[in-house]
């Protein structure tokens, strides 16, 4: 795809490492500015379809399987899930992260980073996996 | 620590007015449009192009989270999937039969009376005293410097007080993606 729009190529090309820093700074920075692992994930994916645009779906599978972003959404919802049965383990309710650590504000800093963590892997994959799969073979 | 937490006055009140009023009139423009378009790949860019003018809108109401998805979302990313759907169906499909013209504008009619009607009701943009805003909001902002102690009060509600939900959103979207995977694979198969 796009072989013949060379223009459009090459400025796509030079732009998709600042997207995924921005889907970064994002995902780092959802305490403290707009946006948080949702938007992360998605700008993340439109990165990833923009390099499947450049660059095509055979170079793209080879980099990125179905399987692999099957594995990575499923991780996500078990990152997430799994920091709720750690402070459920550690005598405390589901999903409260007072208990992660032992400053309650601090175990309330973590939790909320690694669920957003979860979020941002889950709707990143997801977004691409749906993107692969109707693309056009 | 404390400056982290003072709400910014707003700035410019009057521009950001107008910027919201332009870009809502370019909305509509944009709806009209997309109602007479009657080519498949048209309307689907004319739907990108609503979702970018909308962002722009709830950019405009101090909802930057909101913009931001809904332009990645819904200008980047449904209309990729969208133009790659309609690669795969072909062009024609997409012509519509000639409708019953007298119908449709009655019924539009009929929506846009009880729609405006229902509107009345609705608490006007900005207000503090509405309903939705005394009892949790209030206590959200006074707790979660204490609680949470982090700036974005988006952040705190969605995932601490509000876990369960983005846990349950989560899932619907890891199911959404499953749901495509399985209808694909089997259309695939039968093939």
């Amino acid at each position: 795809m796009l072989k013949n729009f060379i223009v459009i190529k090459v400025i796509l090309s030079f732009i998709i490492p600042y997207i995924i820093l921005y889907a970064i700074y994002i995902q780092l920075n959802g305490e403290v500015s707009p946006g948080g692992g949702f938007q992360a994930g998605v700008i993340f994916a439109t990165a990833i379809i923009g390099y499947e645009l450049v660059f095509g779906k055979k170079n793209f599978l080879r980099l990125i399987s179905i399987k692999s972003l099957l594995i990575c959404s499923t991780m996500g919802v078990s990152l997430y899930a799994g920091t709720g049965v750690i402070s459920l383990l550690l005598d405390d309710n589901y999903l409260n992260y007072n208990s992660l650590q032992s400053n309650s504000i601090a175990g309330q800093h973590l939790g909320i980073f690694l669920i957003e963590i979860g979020v941002g892997l889950t709707v990143s994959s997801v977004m691409c996996l749906i993107y692969t799969l109707l693309r056009e073979d | 620590m404390e400056e982290i937490f003072t709400i910014p006055f707003k700035i410019n009140f009057a521009l950001d007015e107008i910027l919201l009023f332009i870009s809502s009139l370019a909305l509509l423009i944009t709806c009209f449009w997309l109602i007479i378009s009657r080519n498949l790949i048209e309307s689907i860019i004319i739907l990108s192009v609503f979702s970018l003018l909308i962002g722009l809108c709830y950019l405009f109401m101090d909802a930057p989270d909101v913009a931001m998805t809904e332009t990645a979302l819904g200008a980047c990313l449904s209309t990729c999937v969208l133009l790659n759907v309609a690669k795969i169906v072909g062009e024609d499909s997409g012509k519509l039969k000639k409708l019953n013209t007298l119908f449709a504008i009655i019924l539009c009619a009929f929506f846009i009376v009880i729609l405006t009607w229902i509107s009345l009701d609705l608490p006007s943009f900005g207000t503090q005293d509405s309903e939705v805003q005394i009892h949790l909001t209030k206590y959200y902002i006074q707790n979660t410097r204490t609680d949470i102690a982090i700036p974005s009060f988006v952040a705190a509600i969605l995932a601490s007080y509000r876990g369960y939900d983005t846990l349950g959103e989560t899932i619907v979207i890891l199911i959404a993606g499953l749901a495509v995977l399985v209808i694909v694979s089997r259309k695939k198969n039968n093939a």
